[in-house]
C-alpha cells in the first residue's frame, strides 16, 4: 500500500478528473453538433464529412457519459473514506 | 462573378469558411481529447499516488480510458490534416477557377477564340479532374475515422472504477486493522505530538520530498486526511477492546494534545504504570 496516503484527496482528484473529461467531452460534442458543414466541397464530399462529424459527435458524446459514470461511481465511495467537513476532526467518530 | 455562368458548371465546388469551421471544431476536438488524456495519464503515472497491487484495477481502467483517448486523437488530428489539405487545394483551385473564369468572360463576343477558349475548358476539366481527386483523399480520411469510431468497444469504466476504488478501501482498511496495534505500541514510544505525525506518517507511507511541518501535519492529518480519519477509527477500535470505560476520547488534533494524558497512559495497563519515566515524558 505505500504510495497511497491521503487517499480521500486522491479518490476526489480522480472524480474531478473524470468530471472535467465529461465536461471537455461535452463542449466539444455541443461545438460538432452545431456545425452545418453542408458545402465543404461536391456532395459526396460534403457528405462524408457531414456522417464522420455526425459520428464523432456521437462518440464524444458516449465518452463524455462514460467518464461522468465513472466520475460518480468514484465519488459514491468518498463518504466511506473521509468525514465531510463541517465539524472538526476532535468531534469526528 | 459566377463560375457557372461562364464555365457551364463550377469546377471546384466547396465553400471556404464551411471548411474552416470545421477544421475549427476538428481543433476544438483534438484539444479536448489531449488535454484530458493528458489529464487521466498523470493521474496514474509513475509518479502517481495510485501505485502497487491493489491500485491496479484503477490505474488500468484509467490507462485503458486514456488510450483510448489517444487512438481517437491519432485518427482525429490524420483526419484534421486531411481537412487543412483539402482546405489548402480547395482556396488554390478556386483561385485558379476565378483565373479562368474572368479570362472566359474576355473571350466574349469574339468568336475568333475558338482555340483560346478550348485551351480553357480543357484547364477547367483538368482542374475539376483534381477537385476530384483531392475531394476522394479527404472521404478516404472520413471512412478512416468513421470506421475506427464504430470499432470502438467501449470497457464499463463506472464499474471498474468502483470495483477498483472499493478494493483500495477495503485493503486499507484490513492494513489499517492490522497495524493498529503497532500505531499504538509506536506512539508509546513517542516523545511528543510531532514525533507521532512523523512515524504515522511513515507507517501510511507518506511519501514526501520534505520534511513536514510537524504541527501543520499534525493537523491537516487529523482534521483532512482520510489516512488519520481512518487511523482514528482503527485505533478506537483498537481502544474499545483494551481500554478501561473511562477512557476519553481519542484524537490526534494538535491542539491541547499537549494537556491530554499520553497515549500510553490513555490505554491503560502496564504502561501507564511504569516507572522509567518514559510514559510522562510522552505526555509533554
Amino acid at each position: 500500500m505505500a504510495g497511497i496516503t491521503v487517499l480521500a484527496d486522491d479518490i476526489r482528484q480522480l472524480a474531478d478528473t473524470l468530471d472535467g473529461v465529461d465536461a471537455e467531452f461535452s463542449a466539444a460534442a455541443r461545438a460538432l453538433r452545431d456545425l452545418m458543414p453542408e458545402d465543404t466541397g461536391p456532395p459526396d464530399v460534403s457528405t462524408a464529412l457531414v456522417e464522420v462529424l455526425a459520428r464523432l459527435q456521437r462518440r464524444l458524446g458516449a465518452l463524455a457519459v462514460e467518464a461522468g459514470d465513472g466520475g460518480r461511481a468514484v465519488r459514491r465511495h468518498l463518504d466511506d473514506v473521509a468525514p465531510r467537513p463541517g465539524p472538526s476532526a476532535e468531534g469526528q467518530p | 462573378m459566377r463560375p457557372e455562368r461562364f464555365l457551364g458548371s463550377d469546377p471546384t465546388p466547396g465553400d471556404l469558411g464551411s471548411v474552416d469551421r470545421v477544421a475549427g471544431a476538428l481543433r476544438t476536438v483534438v484539444l479536448a481529447l489531449t488535454e484530458s488524456r493528458q489529464k487521466l495519464e498523470g493521474l496514474v503515472g509513475p509518479h502517481s499516488m495510485w501505485q502497487g497491487p491493489m491500485a491496479r484495477p484503477i490505474v488500468d481502467a484509467v490507462t485503458e480510458l486514456a488510450a483510448h483517448l489517444r487512438s481517437i486523437e491519432d485518427a482525429t488530428v490524420d483526419f484534421a490534416q486531411a481537412v487543412e489539405v483539402w482546405r489548402t487545394g480547395l482556396a488554390a483551385r478556386q483561385q485558379r477557377r476565378a483565373e479562368l473564369t474572368e479570362q472566359v468572360s474576355q473571350l466574349a463576343g469574339r468568336p475568333d477564340a475558338v482555340d483560346q477558349r478550348q485551351r480553357i475548358q480543357n484547364d477547367v476539366q483538368r482542374l475539376a479532374t483534381e477537385h476530384l481527386a483531392d475531394g476522394a483523399v479527404l472521404i478516404r480520411a472520413a471512412d478512416l475515422l468513421a470506421e475506427l469510431l464504430i470499432d470502438a468497444d467501449d470497457a464499463d469504466l463506472a464499474a471498474d472504477l468502483d470495483r477498483g476504488v472499493a478494493a483500495v478501501m477495503i485493503a486499507v482498511d484490513e492494513w489499517i486493522a492490522e497495524s493498529a496495534a503497532e500505531l499504538v505500541a509506536t506512539a508509546q514510544s513517542l516523545s511528543d505530538t510531532a514525533g507521532l505525525t512523523t512515524v504515522v506518517s511513515q507507517i501510511l507511507g507518506v511519501v514526501g520530498d520534505e520534511a513536514p511541518d510537524e504541527s501543520e501535519s499534525v493537523r491537516r492529518l487529523a482534521s483532512m486526511s482520510a489516512g488519520a480519519h481512518r487511523l482514528r477509527l482503527a485505533l478506537r477500535r483498537s481502544w474499545a477492546s483494551r481500554a478501561p470505560e473511562d477512557l476519553p476520547a481519542a484524537t490526534f488534533a494538535a491542539s491541547g494534545s499537549s494537556s491530554r494524558p499520553a497515549i500510553s497512559e490513555r490505554l491503560g495497563g502496564d504502561s501507564a504504570d511504569r516507572t522509567d519515566g518514559r510514559a510522562e515524558g510522552e505526555a509533554r
